[in-house]
């Protein structure tokens, strides 16, 4: 009996959860079919602040076979700024409702529109491109970025194959989505990308390298200065941060979360970058104010708070990531000895990431150099040229000087010494 | 920093996990660069088999100063009677000199082999010393095997391809000279060994 009564309250708590993880997802969808031109919705965003606030939205078309059985939803915002400021950045995600049932995404606008035209992914197709439960296999995306180097290896041919991903994959930015509709180029809405703890020159310089990758950079604030903001929420409408650097320097996304489906997250309604599988921390964000543009206006967003979960993947017609857990990211420190004689250690982690990690622990690198050295004269930067590798599946160390040399007969490189266990 | 770690993070052979980068700095607001302006061997005997000669190494910074630095050269007990080249140079020149020789493009066939090329990337503030003499060698899956006896060479000869790539130098000494200076220049030298 005891023994019964112990199953029926684990069923009760199991139905418990079950309803509230029901009431997360309680959201219902309005398929594709079923939205019509000259329907009228609302939108929800963060213009200021915290707070969710509606916008109107009234169905233009439904522009179907977009892309590869892509669809999208053309639609009029109105309310809030936006006869001001039109679409803008940050919007990305933002979700449109009608009779309360969701229909997808604000995910694309018309550059130096003169109203507020969005295009809108639809739900459906946010879901299924996201749709995806395998982790990334080794060398997913290595294929591409083989470029041939000669033998011995050196710096300049090295360089090269860190720029070659960029250079392939999108020489002039990452255009994702329709380019054209009705002859207007219509693009996916930039991703604000926030600097904060940045060397002014370094910005500038990351700014064209971002601006190229289909971001929208700004320098900003650090989220630690929001600490004593008002609460910040995480429901559909709300910002979503996504981080690529964060300690003394943060270097950080945002855009809008479209679902949520108990633990599962859906924001943007285009890739952040379309890199498929990803493990990028997903946080909180605060929206400080709108730039009006007549380009694409912009919010300005910074991420508050600890992580609240990863972004699992990037897809074409959204991200999608869990609440819970946080991805592992690489710890970096800097020392820096300058030109003063001073000391300065720089501690920030950023994202496991083949793709850009280099490219950020340049960026971060550079920072510090440009923020404690002159800008104008000459500088010379050393640094030991020999450092410790380590692999968590294989840890590798290098000797710092050439072990007594092998017979001269028999000349081979010196050797990495592995061994499959960790070490510390 | 940002390059070798592309290359790994990119690699074909297994997934790495970077656990963390640890990276020192100084910086200096002079022109810490130096050229290589004479190089010579200070010998007062017959270089033999064994002997020690005095490599000597004149160097002039940015502002015209010179620097001398004298790198001792202990010839090999072994090593054969003939003319020998000694090769002094910075990092990118004994790079391209060896690309010239290797004709082959870096196709690593593991990842051991890949840390080893990156750990093996050149310094720009190291001045590299080679003494070289002609001895066929080869290179073999993208390893250096030099001055191989003949009954191998002869054997790897039949099974040539592009795993297989013949050299004829081969280096019976080398130094690796750390200096403060981001040195540019080089020099070869011909040193005669009698018997």
């Amino acid at each position: 009996m005891q023994c019964r009564l112990s199953w029926s309250c684990l069923a009760l708590s199991a139905g418990i959860g079950m309803l509230a993880a029901s009431a997360a997802s309680a959201t219902e969808i309005l398929p594709l079919s079923e939205v019509h031109t000259g329907a009228k919705g609302v939108g929800r965003t963060v213009f200021e602040g915290s707070k969710v606030e509606e916008f109107q939205v009234t169905i233009l078309g439904v522009l179907e076979n977009m892309g590869p059985r892509q669809s999208m939803i053309l639609a009029r915002l109105e309310g809030g700024p936006l006869e001001k400021t039109g679409v803008m950045a940050g919007m990305s995600g933002s979700p449109v409702f009608i009779d309360g049932k969701l229909i997808g995404a604000v995910a694309y606008a018309f550059p130096f529109s003169k109203e507020a035209i969005a295009g809108v992914t639809p739900i459906g197709e946010m879901i299924d491109a996201t749709r995806a439960e395998a982790p990334r296999a080794s060398a997913t995306r290595a294929f591409a970025f083989r470029p041939r180097l000669a033998r011995p290896l050196d710096r300049a041919s090295l360089i090269k194959t860190m720029q070659r991903p960029f250079e392939m994959l999108f020489p002039s930015g990452p255009s994702a989505g329709p380019s054209a509709v009705g002859g207007m180029p219509m693009s996916a809405l930039p991703v604000p990308l926030v600097f904060s703890g940045f060397a002014p020159r370094t910005f500038e310089w990351a700014r064209g390298v971002f601006s190229g990758l289909g971001f929208a950079p700004m320098m900003g604030t650090q989220a630690k200065e929001l600490a004593g903001s008002p609460a910040v929420s995480f429901e559909p409408g709300a910002p979503i941060g996504i981080t690529l650097i964060e300690g003394d320097m943060d270097m950080s996304a945002t855009g809008t979360i479209t679902h949520i489906d108990g633990d599962r997250v859906y924001a943007f309604g285009h890739p952040f970058f379309n890199l498929g599988p990803t493990q990028f921390p997903m946080r909180k964000a605060f929206v400080h104010t709108v730039f009006p543009n007549l380009y694409v206006s912009s919010k300005l967003a910074s991420p508050v708070g600890e992580p609240v979960g990863t972004i699992e993947q990037d897809r074409n017609t959204a991200i999608a990531g869990r609440l819970g857990k946080p991805p592992r990211m690489i710890p970096i420190t800097v020392t820096l000895e300058t030109s003063r004689g001073q000391q300065r250690q720089y501690t920030f982690r950023m994202v496991d990431d083949e793709l850009f990690s280099p490219l950020l622990a340049y960026v971060s690198l550079l920072s510090v150099l440009q923020g404690n050295e002159r800008n104008f004269g000459t500088s010379t930067p050393s640094s030991p040229s020999r450092t410790g590798a380590r692999w968590s599946s294989r840890t590798c160390s290098r000797t710092s000087s050439p072990p007594p040399r092998p017979p001269p007969w028999w000349r081979r490189p010196w050797r990495t010494s592995c061994r499959t266990t960790s070490s510390r | 920093m940002a390059a070798p770690l592309a290359y790994l993070m990119s690699n074909d052979f297994e997934p790495v996990k970077v656990e963390k980068l640890d990276v020192s700095v100084t910086s200096y607001e002079t022109n810490q660069s130096a050229t290589l302006e004479r190089a010579w061997v200070e010998r007062t005997g017959p270089v033999r088999a064994g002997s020690d000669v005095e490599v000597k190494l004149l160097f002039r910074t940015y502002r015209g100063d010179t620097v001398s630095e004298t790198v001792p050269l202990k010839l090999p007990a072994n090593a054969r009677p003939g003319t020998y080249s000694l090769v002094i140079a910075d990092a990118p020149t004994l790079t391209t000199m060896e690309q010239r020789e290797m004709r082959q493009n870096f196709l690593p066939n593991d990842l051991d082999q890949l840390i080893r090329a990156i750990n093996s990337l050149r310094s720009n503030n190291h001045l590299y010393l080679r003494l070289l003499r002609a001895d066929d060698g080869a290179i073999v899956a993208g390893e250096f095997l030099q001055s191989l006896p003949p009954s191998v060479l002869s054997v790897m000869g039949t099974a040539q391809g592009d795993n297989v790539l013949p050299t004829r130098t081969a280096s019976v000494w080398e130094h690796d000279l750390h200096t403060d200076y981001a040195i540019a220049g080089s020099r070869t030298l011909t040193l005669a060994l009698e018997r």
